[in-house]
């Protein structure tokens, strides 16, 4: 089992104060045709707001065009979006959760399937392939999720929301998103069995 | 059969081993990420319990992968934030809520690299007209950017972004189709496992607005 040793959640609350004051500075500034405002924000949220698109798309590309979308909306608006004391994050969040779904939507239509023809892959690649064949299979296991619980699942788990925030976010109650997550959470568990059994084997979650 | 079973769970146990599966489906395995007023309560659980610390233990596990889900690059990402700020400045900028009621008024918008202050116009300008100006190459980025126009202007916009979207649609139907066609022997399966995905999701959106 190839997982990273170390590998921590993303936590996004730290020094929410500071990063939501500053925000209001820099939207003020932006609305009023300062770019390099703009070019903060983008630098403060790009991360945080990619990870939210790339893990319900399951795609760097598209992700990327859902994050650009996303914060050249916020460009467009300028003076006429109002923060509270959160920032501009939970903004960008609701804005590219929506798009990363319209997106999923509009895949399904035109799609027939998502598979990409299976390539070979050297026997030699195999080991060294072996940290990234966990991560795709997480990847192709969350994006196996219905799109609320995927987006649950991200809210809570990778940006570390907590429940009453994702259910803000998503526009639900607390108890829908009770909900989502415990049955996108035992949806991973089944696509993932083999995996975590494995991790428990050795021991390495204690 | 009822007296093997009282063996290995005891009527005390059985509920909180229950509440402790609930309780990690939703909150994972990270103690952090518990509700405060649960957390000694699964601790000494887990002390006490092996059922229950195999349950904490395969929680941890699935947390453990999750965080193994790919992101993106550190390059990328800084190609992304270059590639964004550069496009709003090529944008120029507009400001939605005045866009309806300042319609009537053409603005021209930074051109190539130009910096991003508006200089306002109250030239009149047809929809054939800012069709002509497209056509002949005059202003064509003024004419693309986000600035506000008149309603005839948009007009026509609008019927340009149409048109892009539709060769646009087009143009990515024949590559999904192209692509498609080499996997026909999987689209049974993956037609009846999109099926059962969308079932799902519509329980989800049920569950949603019942709770």
């Amino acid at each position: 089992m190839a997982v990273k040793p170390g590998h921590q959640m993303q936590t996004a609350f730290t020094g929410a104060d500071d990063d939501a004051s500053s925000d209001r500075v820099l939207i003020a500034r932006m609305a009023g045709g300062d770019a390099d405002a703009f070019a903060l924000l983008v630098k403060r949220h790009v991360g945080p707001v990619s990870a939210i698109a790339r893990r319900m798309l399951g795609d760097d590309s598209e992700a990327e065009d859902v994050t650009q979308e996303a914060f050249l909306k916020l460009w467009r608006l300028g003076a006429g979006l109002t923060i509270d004391g959160a920032g501009v994050r939970p903004w960008l969040r609701r804005v590219v959760s929506n798009l990363a779904i319209d997106r999923i939507r509009a895949r399904r239509r035109t799609n027939v399937t998502d598979d990409v023809p299976e390539v070979a892959v050297p026997a030699e690649q195999l080991k060294s392939l072996e940290g990234d064949a966990v991560a795709e299979r997480v990847d192709h296991a969350l994006q196996g999720l219905p799109e609320r619980q995927r987006l649950a699942l991200t809210l809570f788990h990778f940006d570390g929301l907590s429940q009453r925030e994702v259910a803000a976010t998503m526009d639900i109650s607390d108890e829908a998103v009770e909900s989502l997550l415990a049955r996108g959470r035992r949806g991973l568990k089944v696509a993932l069995a083999n995996d975590w059994r494995e991790l428990v084997a050795e021991g390495e979650v204690d | 059969m009822m007296a093997k079973r009282t063996m290995t769970t005891t009527k005390q146990d059985r509920p909180e081993i229950e509440r402790l599966k609930a309780l990690l489906e939703v909150h994972g395995g990270n103690r952090e990420r518990w509700p405060s007023a649960a957390r000694d309560e699964i601790e000494q659980l887990v002390v006490c319990d092996p059922q229950a610390a195999g349950i904490v233990a395969e929680a941890r596990a699935l947390d453990r992968l999750l965080d193994e889900a790919p992101a993106l690059a550190a390059d990328r990402l800084s190609h992304l934030a270059d590639a964004i700020v550069a496009a709003a400045q090529a944008e120029g900028r507009w400001q939605g809520a005045d866009l309806a009621s300042e319609s009537s008024h053409i603005t021209s918008l930074p051109i190539k690299g130009a910096p991003t202050s508006r200089r306002r116009t109250d030239e009149p300008v047809s929809g054939l007209a800012a069709h002509a100006r497209n056509a002949t190459g005059w202003r064509p980025f003024g004419m693309l950017s986000g600035a506000r126009r008149g309603p005839v202007a948009s007009a026509a916009m609008l019927c340009a972004s149409l048109m892009i979207g539709v060769v646009i649609g087009l143009s990515f139907t024949s590559v999904d189709v192209a692509t498609d066609s080499q996997v026909v022997a999987d689209a049974g399966d993956d037609v009846a496992l999109r099926q059962l995905v969308i079932g799902e999701e519509t329980l989800d959106k049920m569950v949603e607005d019942l709770l």
